[in-house]
């Protein structure tokens, strides 16, 4: 026999809610009265309690360990990302969870991280490009290092043009 | 008791605020069932299911200068537990659809899979029923039947209402009896 949609949703309800006095007088007669209704009761009540009892204790063996060692990597990795700020000092001293915030780098050490090995570079081509011309130059002077021969004041008067007035007077 | 226990907890979590890793072991370890229950409930035995419940303990230590003691850290933890099981069941959801090529069904028959319920004990079965509901059902089972929560708590914690987390129940209840007595007849 099929069961009334409405009674059954009563019927389900009455697990996990309060029901009012007419729902539960008219849950009462239909159960009464149907046999069916009575097995489904059962089945329902004998479903819920090897659900509630299928609850897992337990991740397994050594689960906190493993937690707290998590912990402890991220509080390392903060504080290493963080240098030798003061928050890294805090937590390295304190310990304290929020230190493992405080530790967050800032845009300005993300960046001054970043550019880090770009600035390595550059010093590294600038310094091979003075001894580079000291080489060619065969002089060891700053300015042969920059590429920047001496020239006197008389060497740079003495132009071409100059020298072309010069014979035609 | 509540009181004590509560108490206790609060202890604790002043303790481990202050840097006591001591403190913190001893809520992880307090706990663990609870999160074991709701996380395994949710995802399965499963190596998912143990990164979420270390996500969980990790998650709490990370905020717990905001946990203020207005719900139990019990519901607290719990919320967190649930959160993150929902979006890795989400994870899932999106890695099937990724390699099959076509959204996924919302039950997902693990019969299907050739695994064999006469070799499974009850509780193992019970989660491979509870692991063919469809992700919003499996939430209410899980917190109303498994964890114990009230209706009117589980409404709070996955912030539906209580009358959609009744009408939730019925059918993830309706489904679950057809699955679990198909498994005990099987």
């Amino acid at each position: 026999m099929k069961i009334d949609e409405r009674i059954l949703e009563l019927l389900y309800r009455s697990f996990d809610d309060d029901l009012s006095g007419a729902e539960l007088a008219e849950l009462e007669t239909a159960l009464a009265a149907s046999e069916d209704l009575r097995k489904q009761k059962e089945e329902i009540a004998s479903m819920r309690k090897t659900v509630s009892e299928s609850g897992a204790e337990g991740f397994g063996y050594m689960f906190t360990e493993r937690v707290m060692r998590r912990i402890e990597a991220e509080r390392a990795g903060a504080m290493e990302r963080a240098g030798a700020t003061k928050s890294a000092a805090s937590a390295k001293v304190t310990g304290r969870p929020d230190a493992v915030k405080e530790a967050a780098p800032s845009l300005f050490d993300s960046l001054s991280r970043a550019f880090r090995p770009v600035a390595m570079a550059g010093a590294v081509a600038v310094l091979a490009l003075m001894v580079y011309n000291i080489v060619d130059n065969r002089e060891v002077s700053f300015s042969a290092a920059l590429g920047v021969p001496e020239t006197t004041l008389e060497e740079t008067l003495d132009s071409p043009l100059a020298s072309v007035l010069e014979e035609l007077s | 008791m509540r009181d004590v226990l509560e108490q206790t907890d609060q202890h604790l979590i002043a303790a481990a605020r202050e840097g006591d890793d001591g403190a913190f072991e001893q809520i992880v370890r307090r706990y663990e069932p609870v999160v074991a229950a709701t996380v395994i409930g949710m995802l399965g035995h499963s190596a998912e299911a143990e990164d979420v419940g270390q996500e969980t303990f990790i998650r709490l230590y990370r905020s717990l200068d905001q946990f203020r003691g207005e719900a139990s850290l019990k519901t607290y933890i719990t919320r967190i537990a649930m959160n993150l099981s929902l979006n890795e069941l989400k994870r899932r959801k999106r890695t099937r659809e990724r390699i099959s090529g076509t959204p996924v069904d919302e039950f997902h028959n693990l019969e299907a899979r050739g695994e064999r319920a006469e070799s499974r004990d009850t509780r193992e079965m019970v989660h491979q029923a509870i692991g063919q509901l469809e992700d919003k059902f499996r939430a209410v089972i899980v917190l109303r039947l498994i964890d114990g929560y009230s209706t009117d708590e589980t409404s709070k914690m996955l912030e539906i209402p209580v009358g959609t987390v009744l009408s939730r129940l019925a059918r993830a209840q309706a489904k679950l009896k057809e699955v679990l007595i198909n498994e005990e007849r099987g």
